[in-house]
C-alpha cells in the first residue's frame, strides 16, 4: 500500500534552503573573525555539517542560523584551529581559490585584529551578522551593558584604525 | 568624529567588506554536509559497537589488573605475634622496591621450634647494635633459655647445594623484652659448629622514623625453597606485648648463597614510604581524665587522620598505643578498633577505610581507668605520654603523633 508522505518527510529540503541562504552570511562573519578565508569556509562548512544532524530539531528553533553562528564562532577559536581535521575535498577547494586582494577588506581585516577577542566578536555579530544587542549578549553569555561597552571601545579603535590606515594609503 | 559616525562608517565599511567577498564565497553544498553528516554517524556507530565487542572480549583477569592499579591493600599478616613457622603470611607487594623476580621454587624444608642440635654449643657472634654486641656478641653458648642469646627455631637445609644440609637458625639477642635477631647458616664441624654465613639481620625492634629508612624489625617465619634460596617473612615492627599483629607490614624476601654471602634475590628491598602516594597526616588531642567518679576517671582521646595526597588513600589504619590499665568503654567509635584480647593491653588498630583526596576522619574514644590502680605507679598516669601511628595501605608512610595525658 503506497501512502501519501507529508513534506515534512523530507526536512533536507528545507536544510538545503537554510544552507543556500545562510552559508555566505556565516562565512563572511568567520572571514571578518579569523582573517582567514579559507579557513572561515571550512569551519562554516563544519558548522552546517553539524547542523544537518541535528536539523530535526534546529529547524524547530525561531532562529537556527544563530545556532550554526554560535557553533561556528567556537570552532574557530584557537584550540579547534589547532586541533582540526581539514577533508580532502576542502583541501582542494583550498588549492583552486584564488583570493583577489582587496584594500578595504584587508583594511577591516587588519583593524579588527587589534580587538581583543570577545570585544572582536560582538563587533562582527552586531554589524556583518546584523544581531541586536540583546541577542549579543545571549550568544556571548554576558549582559547587554557588557556588549555594548564592547561596541562602544571597539568602534572607536576600528574607527582609529581604518583612519589611520586610510591616511597611509592616501 | 561623534559616535554616531564612528557607527555610519564602520557600517558601511562592514557592506563593502561583506560584498567584496561574497564573490569568492564557493559554497561546498549542502549535499556534501549531509554526506558528510551521514558517514559521521555510521562512523559512530561502528565505534560504539567496537566499543562494545572490545569490552567484551577483554579478558577478565585484564580488567582485573587495570582495577588494581592505584588500589592497595593491607598485607594479611599472621594471626599470632611470635615468629609464625608454619603459616606464612601474604606477600606483600612493594610499589617501588628493587625488581622483585618470581621464583617457581617450592618450600623444601620448614623450621622447627627450639636450638635442636644447636643447643650446649657454642656460637661467635657479632652484632650490628652495640647494646646486642655487647649482651649476645662473642662466644656464647646455647641454652634453653629465655634471655640473651634464645635460638628461636631451626631448620636443615642444603643451603649450599653441595649434598650436605646446614643449620639454618632463627637467633634473637633478648635485651629485656626484646632485641634484634639474626637468621644464620651454621654448619656443625667435628670442632663445633661454624657459621657460613647470615641471611639477615633485623634492626632493634620498637625503633620509631620513617621505615623506609630501617631494616626489618623482626623474622616472622622462613622456609628453605627447592632451589637453594630462603624465604624469610619479615615485618617492619615489633609487634610482641600487647601491640597487635596487624600494626606490622608483613613482606616475602628471598636470599640465596652466592659462594661467600648471601644476597637477596627477590622480594621487595625497602618498607617503601611513598608520601606521593599516601600523604596522610595524623593529629591527636590531649587525653583530659576527669576527678574520679565511682573510682573511675574518665576522659576521651579524639584523633583525626587527614589525606593531604592527590590520591586516595586506601585502607587507612590508625594504630593507638595507651596507658596500662585504660579501659575502653562502649561508646564513641571503638566499633572501629580491635585490641589485642591478652590482658594488660595498651594498644589498639582502628580501621577507617579509604580517604579521598582532602578527607578526614576523626575518632573519638571514649577511655576510662580505674583510680585504685593508681597508688604507686610509674610512670604516673599524668606523666604517660601516648602515641597514634597512622598507615595508609600498603604504603609504609605512617606520620605519628604524640598525646599528653592531663589528670584533674
Amino acid at each position: 500500500m503506497s501512502a501519501v508522505e507529508p513534506e515534512s518527510a523530507n526536512p533536507l529540503s528545507d536544510f538545503a534552503q537554510f544552507y543556500a541562504a545562510q552559508f555566505h552570511g556565516v562565512t563572511v562573519a568567520l572571514f571578518a573573525y579569523t582573517g582567514d578565508f579559507p579557513l572561515a569556509q571550512d569551519i562554516a562548512q563544519e558548522a552546517f555539517t553539524r547542523a544537518v544532524i541535528r536539523w530535526e530539531k534546529l529547524r524547530t528553533y525561531d532562529d537556527p542560523a544563530a545556532w550554526v553562528r554560535r557553533v561556528a564562532f567556537n570552532l574557530a577559536s584557537s584550540r579547534w584551529r589547532h586541533g582540526r581535521v581539514v577533508s580532502a575535498y576542502l583541501r582542494r577547494q583550498r588549492e583552486q581559490h584564488v583570493d583577489g586582494p582587496d584594500p578595504d577588506r584587508v583594511a577591516l581585516i587588519r583593524a579588527l585584529a587589534t580587538l581583543p577577542e570577545r570585544q572582536r566578536r560582538a563587533v562582527i555579530l552586531h554589524y556583518l551578522a546584523d544581531m541586536s544587542v540583546a541577542d549579543v549578549a545571549r550568544q556571548e553569555n554576558v549582559s547587554p551593558n557588557t556588549v555594548k561597552s564592547w561596541l562602544h571601545r571597539g568602534r572607536a579603535q576600528l574607527a582609529a584604525a581604518l583612519g589611520d590606515q586610510r591616511e597611509v594609503r592616501s | 568624529m561623534t559616535g554616531v559616525d564612528d557607527d555610519r562608517q564602520l557600517r558601511t565599511a562592514f557592506r563593502v567588506f561583506a560584498d567584496s567577498t561574497t564573490p569568492y564565497i564557493r559554497p561546498p553544498g549542502a549535499a556534501l554536509a549531509l554526506h558528510d553528516a551521514r558517514r559521521r554517524v555510521r562512523t559512530r556507530r561502528l565505534a560504539a559497537a567496537v566499543a562494545a565487542a572490545i569490552v567484551i572480549l577483554i579478558p577478565a583477569g585484564v580488567v582485573a589488573v587495570v582495577r588494581g592499579v592505584g588500589s592497595t591493600s593491607l598485607p594479611v599478616p599472621p594471626a599470632t605475634s611470635t615468629p609464625t613457622l608454619s603459616t606464612p603470611p601474604t606477600p606483600t607487594a612493594s610499589p617501588s622496591a628493587a625488581p622483585t623476580p618470581t621464583s617457581t621454587a617450592t618450600p623444601e624444608a620448614q623450621p622447627t621450634r627450639g636450638p635442636g642440635q644447636l643447643l650446649d654449643t657454642t656460637l661467635t657472634l657479632s652484632w650490628a647494635n652495640a647494646l646486642a654486641d655487647e649482651t649476645c656478641g662473642g662466644p656464647v653458648t646455647i641454652v634453653d633459655g629465655h634471655s640473651g642469646l634464645i635460638v628461636q627455631s631451626t631448620m636443615d637445609f642444603d643451603v649450599d647445594r653441595d649434598g650436605d644440609r646446614e643449620i639454618v637458625a632463627h637467633v634473637l639477642c633478648v635485651v629485656g623484652q626484646a632485641g634484634p635477631g639474626q637468621l644464620l647458616v651454621i654448619r656443625l664441624d667435628p670442632t663445633g659448629p661454624t657459621i657460613v654465613g647470615t641471611v639477615l639481620e633485623t634492626d632493634w625492634p620498637g625503633e620509631s622514623g620513617d621505615p623506609s629508612q630501617r631494616g626489618p624489625a623482626t623474622i616472622r617465619g622462613y622456609v628453605g625453597l627447592s632451589d637453594g634460596s630462603i624465604r624469610v617473612d619479615v615485618a617492619h615492627t615489633f609487634t610482641c606485648c600487647g601491640i597487635p599483629s596487624q600494626a606490622a607490614v608483613v613482606q616475602q624476601r628471598t636470599y640465596r648463597w652466592i659462594g661467600s654471602s648471601f644476597a637477596q634475590v627477590a622480594g621487595p628491598t625497602t618498607f617503601v614510604a611513598d608520601r606521593a602516594l599516601a600523604d596522610i597526616e595524623v593529629d591527636v588531642s590531649t587525653l583530659v581524665f576527669s576527678a574520679p567518679v565511682d573510682g573511675y576517671r574518665t576522659g576521651t582521646l579524639t584523633v583525626r587522620v587527614h589525606n593531604n595526597g592527590p590520591q586516595p588513600a586506601a585502607d587507612v589504619s590508625v594504630y593507638l598505643e595507651h596507658y596500662f590499665g585504660i579501659e575502653e568503654p562502649a561508646g564513641g567509635d571503638w566499633g572501629r578498633c580491635t585490641s589485642p584480647s591478652s590482658r594488660g593491653t595498651t594498644s589498639a588498630v582502628c580501621a577507617l577505610g579509604s580517604l579521598a583526596p582532602g578527607q578526614s576522619v576523626t575518632l573519638t574514644l571514649p577511655m576510662r581507668r580505674s583510680f585504685e590502680q593508681e597508688a604507686g605507679e610509674s610512670p604516673a598516669l599524668s606523666d604517660y605520654t601516648g602515641r597514634v601511628e597512622a598507615r595508609a595501605g600498603a604504603f609504609y608512610y605512617t606520620p605519628s603523633a604524640e598525646y599528653a595525658v592531663d589528670v584533674a
